[in-house]
């Protein structure tokens, strides 16, 4: 085992031991995590999932348990690098542990919505917690995901179920608190079960309590597994917005059922290390997957997006478009599978990933796979890379524009396009404001 | 013959693999296995220098600490390396020195496979070299090639006759060491041809390799090195065929090809190695390694493969675009059926500026067979200007059909621009439905469509090739339909 396997080992030990579990299959299921951490330690390039993105310096950490953290002035800063959207609920989670003291109370109270934190509804049904963790990413060949397992006990539980009246779409507040000079580690669960017929607006906002580009190292390794039973619908609109210095590694795991909908984006615009791993499992007929997103990584900045689609019943349609942006010695990757099983006649499926390199040192790596075991199916990847359109920076200097702005309205463009995607008003404005900042911040 | 007749007879011929026939002639065997002394057996045979021994040895030892890559979407049993014989030659008197000096029986083998030597010799057209088993038999035009300075003949002759051109560029895309099965041929390689086009010369004809495998418990190594000096050209074919056996027969080839300042390259195959029977028993594990190496300003060097034989094939026809302006250009249609399998694509690396690659890849599967695109895409800091297009497309036939794509495209220069596409699907109703109804029966219906769909790869293949690929096609599909 590395060095670093052992930091990492020894704080999720000290958090089994902080919060003790008392039912013995969650306990067990615990135990099989670190064990399978143990055993693989790392991934290194040579797993294949893993080819693009290192996560070896690691080993040069060594992590402490995260503080409570959390103070006024940290709320604040978070709040500024978070997505505003005015109409939701918001659930703060400071460290991967919920704050009722600083989240909408009404969040708490809505009809056909449950929310509990992980351990209060372990404590409640434990039976219940263990159904809804995902399967799809096995605790042997993913690493971090075995690791977050070993740590169970911070996150929370969102159960919807069908009301009369929509439920006012929720918020999640992660903010990482990271004290200079010490390496947090982070290990929040979620799970999120919307119900037959039922449907959520899910908002995410990943920041840094400092914001921008200060703040202590820390390593956010957050695990959401979600179920949509017959025709559920979750909208899930995330933004990963943390310090220059946070790592983020999440990973999504998610079981749609007959005729329900997945309608996820992903907007990545801060941090050192964000990887997003994604298991779209589609289980009846019409179920519906759309994973789209954008990304931009500057100097110091590395963003994965690895996705695996299973189309696992015939008749189901995924979407997946991701455009990246990479400027400085910035480096993207993307490395998405479609998979359509024998049974999985009339199938759709579409992928598309671009990338725009704005300077040299850029690097943008691509790897769309598709593999397809029904004949009856129209599916299609596309990729692409290239830079700025010489004639189109031309065509708005000839207008008057200088070259700095002229760029910035091209890459705007550009990623306007993805974010388009996005059908909600007001989800879209938010996504489109960060956007912005973030142009503002490079020029 | 009534036309009734003459088409149960074509369904005949076309049903069985039409090249499985075996040819009785006495065979020169090396011992079954593989170890030191083979290779020292191997080169002693082929009457070689001190330097190629050693190389061959160094190989060796290299394999032997290499383990057989997994990577690959293909499933087989464990191949047993010391269950083969490594050397396989017709028994023959002297060297034949011209065609009539060539054993009757071989011109007869060849004959039958479609490639009558003498006739060659006598119409305009195509330069022949034959390889049977281990062992070039024959060369044919030899004369007015070498009058007209290029070399064209086996690489073990080219060993003697041209040693320096040959120390030079052997192993110098391909290294010893690259991966398993090219270090296996680095050591074991028997025959395989060797041309040089001196500076200037369009090679006014086509050249090309027949390889057979006849002999059983053989696997067939060779290895060819083409080297296109500044500003020249040539066009060189490749067609292979083996008997119909129960077990499996490797073939692990090297083809290793430098083009210089100006120089163009155009390498095709046909690939009908017998892919084994409707069950998935027999046919030849096809583990190539072909690569390019564009070193000169404005080289061009072009692939195109017509892969329909092999029960397992692993081929990545690679260029290395080092020279500026330099350009690849890979074009492949794969058909597999019944149990065949097939990981194949290709590797653009872009190193000089304003480099080019193209890449067309029709993929068809049907029966039982599973079909995997792999390609690479790599854009060096310094490819300035560096162009790729790529399109996969694949066609599912049948419900029992896998077909994957599995392209990587890494780029680390802003100038340069890639677009990689895909698409699977099977065959449209409305094409199908519009054939039948103008009364060509499913079989034929399917062809059409089919060989339209690859009319993009199949129309880049010299004209002799492209009838017979298109035939190809047709047959690979026999069975795939009702």
């Amino acid at each position: 085992m590395t060095a670093s396997a052992l930091s990492l080992v020894t704080v999720t030990e000290a958090a089994q031991a902080a919060a003790p579990l008392t039912d013995a299959a969650l306990t067990a299921l615990r135990a099989e995590g670190l064990t399978a951490f143990a055993a693989h330690g790392l991934p290194t390039r040579t797993h294949e999932r893993w080819k693009y993105t290192r996560v070896s310096p690691l080993a040069e950490v060594s992590f402490v348990a995260a503080p409570t953290g959390g103070d006024a002035t940290a709320i604040q800063t978070a709040e500024e690098q978070a997505l505003n959207v005015p109409g939701a609920l918001r659930l703060v989670l400071v460290n991967g542990r919920l704050r009722p003291d600083l989240s909408d109370a009404a969040a708490l109270t809505q009809a056909g919505v449950s929310i509990q934190t992980l351990s209060d509804a372990i404590a409640t049904d434990a039976a219940a917690v263990k159904a809804g963790l995902g399967q799809a990413l096995a605790l042997a060949d993913n690493p971090f995901v075995a690791l977050n397992t070993a740590a169970l006990s911070d996150g929370l539980v969102i159960r919807v179920s069908a009301t009369p009246q929509a439920a006012t779409p929720l918020h999640l507040l992660w903010i990482t608190d990271a004290a200079a000079g010490a390496a947090v580690l982070v290990q929040p669960r979620l799970l999120v079960e919307i119900g037959r017929g039922a449907a959520l607006t899910l908002i995410e906002s990943q920041v840094g309590a400092t914001g921008g580009d200060t703040g202590g190292d820390s390593l956010t390794n957050r695990v959401s597994d979600i179920t949509l039973g017959d025709d559920a619908r979750l909208t899930h609109i995330s933004l990963h917005n943390d310090s220059r210095q946070a790592r983020l590694l999440t990973a999504l795991q998610a079981r749609i059922q007959r005729g329900a909908v997945y309608d996820g984006f992903a907007l990545t615009l801060g941090g050192a290390l964000v990887r997003a791993d994604l298991r779209v499992e589609l289980l009846g007929p019409g179920a519906e997957a759309r994973l789209n997103g954008a990304y931009a990584a500057g100097t110091g900045q590395h963003v994965d997006t690895t996705s695996f689609i299973d189309h696992a019943a015939p008749h189901c349609t995924s979407a997946q478009t991701l455009k990246g942006v990479l400027d400085g010695t910035g480096r993207g990757v993307f490395q998405g599978r479609v998979n359509v099983q024998r049974i999985a006649q009339k199938t759709d499926g579409h992928q598309l990933h671009k990338a725009l390199l704005l300077s040299r040192g850029a690097e943008v790596d691509t790897k769309p796979e598709l593999t397809i075991f029904a004949d009856d199916v129209k599916c299609s990847h596309g990729a692409a890379t290239g830079e700025l359109d010489e004639d189109a920076l031309f065509y708005l200097q000839a207008r008057g524009l200088d070259p700095d702005t002229a760029r910035s309205l091209l890459i705007e463009g550009f990623l306007d396009d993805v974010v388009e995607l996005v059908s909600d008003d007001a989800l879209r404005d938010a996504l489109t404001a960060k956007i912005h900042q973030w142009l503002e911040s490079r020029s | 013959m009534a036309a009734t007749d003459s088409t149960a007879q074509t369904v005949k011929e076309l049903e069985r693999y039409k090249y499985g026939f075996e040819t009785n002639i006495e065979t020169e065997l090396a011992p079954k296995g593989l170890n030191e002394d083979i290779i020292r057996f191997i080169s002693a045979k082929k009457e070689e220098p001190e330097w190629l021994l050693e190389w061959r040895l160094k190989a060796y030892r290299q394999w032997l600490t290499m383990t057989e890559p997994t990577w690959a979407n293909v499933r087989y049993p464990a191949i047993d390396f010391q269950d083969a014989h490594y050397y396989a030659a017709p028994r023959q008197k002297i060297a034949p020195k011209s065609l009539e000096e060539v054993d009757p029986e071989l011109l007869r083998t060849y004959e039958k496979l479609g490639i009558p030597l003498r006739e060659q010799e006598a119409l305009a057209g195509v330069a022949v070299d034959a390889v049977f088993d281990s062992v070039s038999v024959a060369t044919t035009y030899k004369k007015r090639l070498e009058e007209m300075g290029v070399i064209f003949c086996a690489i073990s002759e080219a060993v003697k006759k041209y040693p320096d051109l040959v120390r030079k560029y052997l192993g110098s895309v391909v290294p010893p060491g690259d991966n398993f099965y090219a270090c296996l041929n680095s050591a074991v390689f028997t025959d395989g041809s060797f041309v040089y086009v001196p500076k200037g010369l369009r090679c006014p004809m086509e050249l090309s390799t027949y390889f057979r495998i006849n002999e059983k418990n053989t696997g067939q190594f060779e290895r060819t090195l083409i080297v296109c000096d500044d500003g020249a050209y040539v066009s060189y074919l490749e067609g292979c065929t083996a008997p119909q056996r129960d077990e499996n027969q490797l073939h692990a080839a090297v083809v290793e090809l430098v083009a210089l300042d100006d120089a163009e390259i155009k390498y095709s195959t046909v690939q009908n190695w017998y892919p084994g029977d409707a069950e998935g028993k027999g046919g030849i594990y096809n583990f190539v390694t072909k690569r390019a190496a564009c070193r000169g300003r404005n080289s061009k060097v072009m692939w195109t493969q017509v892969e329909t034989g092999s029960a397992v094939t692993w081929k990545y026809p690679s260029c290395i675009l080092q020279g500026e302006n330099s350009v690849g250009e890979f074009y492949s249609v794969a058909i597999t059926n019944n149990h065949q399998q097939a990981d194949t694509g290709t590797k653009m690396i872009h190193i000089g500026k304003n480099t080019r690659s193209k890449i067309i890849s029709k993929g068809i599967s049907a029966g039982h067979s599973d079909q995997t695109y792999r390609g690479l895409v790599r854009i060096q800091p310094g490819a300035d200007g560096a162009r790729n297009f790529t399109q996969c497309d694949s066609l599912l036939i049948g419900d029992q059909c896998g077909a994957h794509t599995v392209p990587y495209i890494e780029t680390k220069n802003p100038t340069a621009r890639t677009e990689h596409e895909a698409t699977a699907s099977r065959i449209s109703e409305d094409q199908l439905f519009y054939c039948l109804q103008r009364g060509l029966n499913p079989e034929d219906a399917v062809g059409l469509i089919v060989n339209g769909f690859c009319k993009e790869v199949l129309q880049t293949l010299p004209m002799e090739f492209a009838v017979e690929a298109q035939k190809l096609v047709a047959i690979s599909l026999e069975g795939s339909v009702g």
